[in-house]
């Protein structure tokens, strides 16, 4: 069994929070949560998911810090793929930015911040 | 004869919040969250089309006069750069609020810009007011319970913002 401590589960959660979110390309309506489609979007949150899984399970500061880097990187080009207007494979949703930016921000924090109550330097 | 005492949970002794209270806090913010992420979604770029229809209101249907003469004169005069900013921001408040970081802050802008949405809305037709009311409220709930710190990253980052001097902990122990 795998001894994993409170940052390490928020940062797994985070990870399988981007994975599950996936799901909602099936859904429609009012309970299409986050209005992500199915293209590359949907498979970049499973793949950047996967990963920040893995950053969670290791415990690297690096790591985690890399997963939350890559999500807000993917914020960018989203922004990007939205002013320039994409459509189909590429096209971008403003849903699934916003999602990105909670998870890329929050693994950033969870990466970036020393655990100064074990009295980890900065 | 014995009597038995329950223990309290220690995070009810830590916060003085019961569990399904704190529970009820993070389904709240974590909804919330979803809101405003599924309703950022209809902010579509470059035109913006359905929130211009729904700042028109603020003029065909003011709420408060001062508040009508802005968004005519300043808000819809340049729609392009306003509408960016309603999408970037409410992007930003759904993401920031669904992972609980610095939740007091984004409450805050929350409210803000629920009270925008209402003096836009408030008296257009087919539109229920105590949506507006409610959004404000549970925004008001998040604010005043710092709704973050229960399965939320600020609850797991804050005792090491506690045991920082630097500035930027400073900030993001006021800001959850």
């Amino acid at each position: 069994m795998i001894n994993t401590d409170g940052r390490q589960r928020a940062v797994i959660v985070l990870g399988a929070t981007a994975v599950l979110c996936t799901v909602f390309v099936f859904f429609g309506g009012p309970f299409k949560l986050v209005p992500l489609n199915w293209g590359a979007m949907a498979l970049a949150s499973l793949v950047l998911g996967a990963f920040a899984v893995v950053a969670g399970f290791s415990g690297r500061r690096g790591l985690i810090l890399l997963a939350g880097a890559l999500f807000l990187a993917g914020v960018i080009v989203a922004v990007v793929l939205l002013i320039v207007g994409t459509r189909g494979f590429l096209r971008a949703s403003v849903g699934g930015l916003s999602l990105w930016i909670g998870l890329g921000a929050g693994l950033a924090a969870l990466g970036l911040t020393p655990d100064r109550t074990q009295g980890e330097p900065d | 004869m014995s009597i038995s005492v329950k223990r309290k949970d220690p995070t009810e002794q830590a916060t003085g919040a019961p569990v399904m209270g704190r529970r009820s806090l993070a389904l709240l913010r974590i909804a919330i969250g979803f809101l405003w992420i599924q309703n950022a979604d209809w902010k579509n770029p470059p035109s913006f089309e359905a929130l211009l229809h729904f700042t028109k209101y603020a003029v065909d249907y003011p709420v408060f006069p001062p508040y009508a003469w802005i968004v005519e004169h300043v808000v819809l005069a340049n729609f392009a750069f306003f509408g960016w900013g309603v999408l970037l921001l409410e992007a930003a408040l759904g993401g920031f609020l669904l992972v609980g970081l610095a939740t007091r802050f984004w409450a805050l802008l929350g409210i803000a810009q629920t009270i925008a949405i209402s003096l836009s809305v408030l008296y257009a037709p087919n539109e229920w007011h105590w949506s507006y009311f409610l959004m404000l409220l549970a925004h008001i709930v998040i604010v005043g319970t710092a709704a973050g710190r229960y399965a939320g990253i600020d609850g797991v980052l804050r005792p090491s913002w506690q045991a920082s001097s630097s500035r930027v902990s400073r900030i993001l122990l006021r800001a959850s």
